[in-house]
């Protein structure tokens, strides 16, 4: 009984739904309007128009049902996301139908802020949309669902499928961006030298802006040129390592907010960035995977895994 | 570019379809009668500037002018002779064109549609005119296409991505098609739809009866409906055996035997009803049919031709009167019937030897002649008919003096108060039909014959394209019924000049018989023709012919059903050719050496020389030394070709596979290889 009930639900929920949109409310409500007049006077024109109606309704109830089925949702999260920022993902629509294109959909993911319109998937393709990702919190965030609807053909009435595809996404802390540097922290030798610019610093190469680089190194001939910021990487002393230091007192998100907003901006000046926090000790280092560690241990502070 | 063309090209069309469907609704309501007609001709030329305007005009202006104008509106039934639906109909009828001139945007166009639909709602109830029809099929035709279009626009401005351009002639092609298959559909709709009668409002809104008949005949009054050309009848006759005569017919109405000296009117007699069920069983096989479409008329009369054999009126019992006068219950209204008559088929020197048979009661009751009338008038009689015997005899020898010695005219002179008939017969001795049936009646009712005075129509025009009679209200006539034998005969003695009136065209024959269509098909079915359709195409099935009514119904439905099923499968197949079946169908032809050779000829295109002498494999391989890993899909795809020709497996269960390997292979040409100068 209780499969049962689970398989009830578990097609329930991923059952096509039909919500009339406000023309279609105004249209249903014609409907009901004509019928009532031509059964009460028993006008054939009114039958006819009537008639008109509800072949519109047949309609489209035929071409939507026509055009949602076979549709495949695939999910390309965000490398990394910060909660409360837009991180660049995308959702892959795959028509999987061998005649007629999907129009006018749009696909929402249910557990986070982010959706995006496709104009057309052409049959037998898939279509990848770029969707903005805005997650509320930190942490591990399961991703279940993705709800595609689409008012296809008439705009009259939308079909909503909430389709199931599992992700999970390590979320990292919301980064506070006002407090860029971490205070100096001694950390053996390696104490950091924050006031330092230039002097053994080598050229790596240019990329874009991003908030937090120090206005002194933009590039302004490239950034003239290319009319959008860019930056001068240099290589960074072996000594200029930062340790970012978390609180446990007082608003912990708060605190966390600040320690990734530090590590993040030490990390895009190539600085050694480490970690101390209430059960956490991470030496300065640099390098992707180092960061990843390190925000990721931001990101499940004080969560359970 | 090509996308904001693409875009352009769909807000265009968006704007067109919906043009066509505010037109639609603007025409319906200048079809209507009064203001409300006047003021849709008026709103259409006002509305058509609009829309020929590239961009919104006038949105300053009509914020002024749309309250006063509202204001207006609002107290105009309150102030001048304006009813409260011409005040409703004349603000929509604004709506649209403030829509016209200003509309800019998807929901502006929308509002239009729905004001449309308002309008078309409206025309229905306040017009049966037949040009309603192409009102109508143009708002069926145009509204899906309108709401597809304007769905498009409005998703457009979501800025959606997208990978391709939306508007292609396919794609054209199949939302053009939505206009032909909605008309069908809407149709298919209005056969299936069950009617009910009795509604809160039922026959509220029947037509106007058609002037020009009454219960009474008043000398005089004939002139004013022979200048009438509306349609009364649709008459269809046939005999047994196929003939089908043309007519002229003389199609009784109502048999008036009391004569007051200026009208005639019907004495109270009692009446019999008729059965519903079944053909009368008084009907041989010799006699004449006549399906009618009777118009409604002042009267709820049934006409046929002289002598009425029986009358049937689908579900409904039907009164006879005295003289083969018959009734339907109710008031009048356009009904369809069936009537059978018969020739008396004597010739006429048997007519003459004929003398009545009537009972004293009934030989005084028709005989009576006004208490007042001139004792001229007696005198004339027996000077004319005296020396001849018998009803028929006497009839023919007043008839032919009047023909002689009288003129026709719709127009009589007027007299100085006293009887019209003494007036025509001393005086002006010009005058139509009824004094020329009124004379004779009373010129044989003098010399002792029973004669009544018929009341109809005679003649009628032939529509050759619809094979029937139509018969208008210029056909009004009236002649005399005298007593002879055991029958009623008829006699005319109005001259052969009475106006005709002029033949039509065979433009006017083609709108008759559309007409005759629109009224029969759409105007007049009801529950009884609902059943009609669905046992005809059971009978057309051979399903249900032998069956009881009971039972062949819902058979008949199951067809109708499975109709309506296979229609749909028509137009899914249909669409599936439209949106890229036959390629798909092309592809499984030839199957994946097809997609191997697009492929390469892909690669081509993006500059890398496969060598052409290369077996697949090897070209793939050549291709993967040149360019990289990045076209191992080829590769994939040269191994899917060989598996498929050489291998045991099926080509259709490798199919998926090389299409998304070329899929694959296109992706990465594009993504990864360079692209090669091919000099």
């Amino acid at each position: 009984m209780s499969a049962w009930w689970q398989s009830w639900r578990s097609r329930w929920a991923t059952a096509v739904r039909i919500r009339p949109t406000a023309e279609g409310w105004w249209f249903l409500l014609l409907i009901v309007g004509v019928l009532m007049a031509s059964l009460n006077t028993g006008n054939n024109l009114l039958y006819l128009l009537l008639a008109m109606l509800l072949s519109l309704l047949v309609l489209q109830n035929v071409f939507a049902e026509w055009h949602f089925r076979g549709i495949s949702l695939e999910r390309k999260l965000p490398v990394e996301a910060f909660a409360l920022e837009d991180s660049m993902g995308a959702i892959v629509v795959v028509n999987h139908r061998r005649a007629l294109a999907a129009f006018s959909l749009v696909v929402e993911e249910e557990e986070c802020r982010a959706s995006a319109a496709v104009s057309s998937v052409p049959p037998g393709q898939r279509v990848e949309v770029p969707v903005a990702y805005q997650f509320e919190s930190r942490g591990l965030t399961a991703l279940r669902r993705i709800t595609v609807s689409s008012s296809f053909p008439f705009g009259l009435f939308r079909r909503l499928r909430t389709l199931s595809v599992e992700s999970e996404m390590l979320v990292y802390p919301q980064r506070r961006m006002g407090s860029v540097l971490a205070r100096p922290v001694e950390v053996g030798d390696e104490t950091p030298d924050l006031t330092r610019q230039g002097g053994s610093e080598e050229f790596l190469g240019l990329r874009p802006y991003e908030v937090g680089d120090s206005l002194r190194r933009i590039h302004w001939p490239s950034t003239a040129k290319q009319g959008t910021p860019f930056i001068v990487e240099l290589s960074q002393a072996q000594s200029e390592a930062v340790l970012v230091q978390l609180h446990s007192e007082g608003d912990i998100e708060s605190h966390l907010a600040r320690a990734c907003g530090q590590a993040v901006g030490h990390f895009q000046r190539g600085h050694a960035v480490g970690l101390r926090a209430p059960g956490i000790e991470l030496r300065p280092q640099r390098g992707a995977s180092h960061r990843r560690r390190l925000l990721s241990s931001l990101a499940l502070y004080g969560r359970e895994v | 570019m090509r996308l904001e063309r693409d875009r352009r090209r769909i807000a265009r069309r968006a704007g067109l379809s919906s043009i066509a469907v505010g037109l639609s609704g603007l025409m319906g309501i200048a079809l209507c009668e009064g203001l409300a007609g006047s003021g849709g001709q008026v709103a259409i030329v006002a509305a058509l500037a609009g829309w020929s305007k590239r961009e919104a005009r006038g949105v300053a202006l009509f914020r002024v002018v749309s309250p006063l104008v509202a204001l207006g509106l609002f107290l105009g039934p309150l102030l001048l002779p304006l009813d409260w639906v011409s005040a409703g109909i004349l603000l929509v009828l604004y709506l649209q064109v403030v829509k016209a001139w200003t509309s800019q945007h998807a929901r502006d166009y929308r509002i239009s549609l729905l004001l449309a639909l308002l309008m078309a709602l409206l025309a229905s109830t306040l017009t049966r005119s037949v040009w309603f029809a192409p009102t109508l099929s143009l708002l069926a035709m145009a509204t899906p296409i309108a709401l597809l279009c304007l769905h498009l626009w409005e998703h457009d401005e979501l800025r959606p991505h997208r990978s391709e351009a939306l508007v292609t002639r396919k794609r054209t092609a199949m939302a053009l098609s939505l206009g032909p298959v909605s008309l069908v559909g809407m149709f298919v709709v209005f056969l299936l739809i069950p009617r009910f009668r009795g509604g809160y409002l039922a026959n509220s809104n029947e037509v106007q009866s058609l002037a020009g008949f009454a219960s009474d005949v008043k000398l005089g009054d004939i002139g004013a409906i022979k200048d009438n050309p509306s349609m009364v009848m649709r008459v269809e006759a046939e005999y047994a055996n196929g003939y089908r005569p043309r007519g002229p017919f003389y199609f009784r109405g109502m048999a008036l035997d009391v004569f007051d000296g200026r009208s005639w009117r019907k004495s109270r007699t009692r009446t019999s009803m008729l059965p519903a069920d079944g053909p009368p069983s008084r009907i041989l096989s010799e006699d004449l049919r006549m399906d009618i479409l009777l118009e409604p008329l002042g009267e709820s009369v049934l006409f046929g031709v002289s002598r009425i054999r029986g009358i049937k009126v689908p579900e409904m019992a039907v009164h006879e009167g005295m003289l083969d006068s018959f009734r339907y219950f109710g008031e009048p209204r356009r009904i369809p019937y069936t009537v059978w008559s018969r020739e008396s088929g004597l010739t006429q020197k048997q007519l003459r030897s004929l003398t009545s048979s009537l009972s004293e009661a009934e030989q005084e009751r028709y005989t009576t002649l006004p208490v007042d009338l001139d004792p001229r008038v007696k005198e004339l009689a027996h000077q004319i008919a005296g020396e001849e015997s018998g009803p028929f005899a006497k009839s023919l020898a007043i008839e032919e003096w009047l023909k002689s010695e009288f003129t026709y005219t719709l127009v009589p002179e007027p007299g100085e108060g006293r009887q019209p008939l003494v007036e025509f017969l001393f005086e002006s001795r010009s005058g139509h039909c009824e004094y020329f049936a009124t004379a004779l009646a009373v010129l044989l009712r003098a010399e002792g014959v029973p004669a009544v005075l018929v009341s109809g129509f005679y003649g009628g025009e032939w529509n050759e394209l619809g094979d029937y009679l139509v018969v208008r209200q210029a056909d009004a006539h009236a002649w005399v019924e005298i007593h002879a034998g055991d029958d009623w005969l008829a006699r005319d003695a109005t001259p052969a000049g009475m106006i005709s009136p002029p033949e039509s065209g065979w433009l006017s024959q083609v709108a008759n018989v559309f007409s005759g269509w629109w009224e029969r098909r759409v105007l007049d079915y009801d529950l009884y023709a609902q059943a009609e359709t669905v046992g005809g195409l059971s009978a057309f099935l051979g399903v249900g012919s032998s069956e009881s009514s009971e039972l062949a119904l819902p058979k008949s439905l199951a067809i109708v059903l499975v109709m309506a099923a296979m229609v749909l499968m028509v137009v899914t197949r249909m669409g599936q050719f439209f949106l890229g079946e036959r390629r798909e169908r092309r592809i499984k032809a030839r199957g994946i050496a097809l997609l191997y050779g697009r492929a390469r000829r892909h690669a081509r295109r993006r500059g890398w020389r496969i060598p052409k002498a290369l077996p697949p494999l090897e070209a793939a391989q050549w291709l993967r030394a040149e360019a990289g890993d990045s076209a191992s899909a080829l590769e994939d795809l040269a191994w899917l070709h060989y598996r498929s020709h050489y291998g045991p497996e099926k080509e259709s269960d490798l199919l998926q596979e090389a299409r998304e390997s070329l899929e694959l292979f296109r992706a990465d040409l594009v993504e990864a290889l360079p692209l090669v100068d091919a000099e």
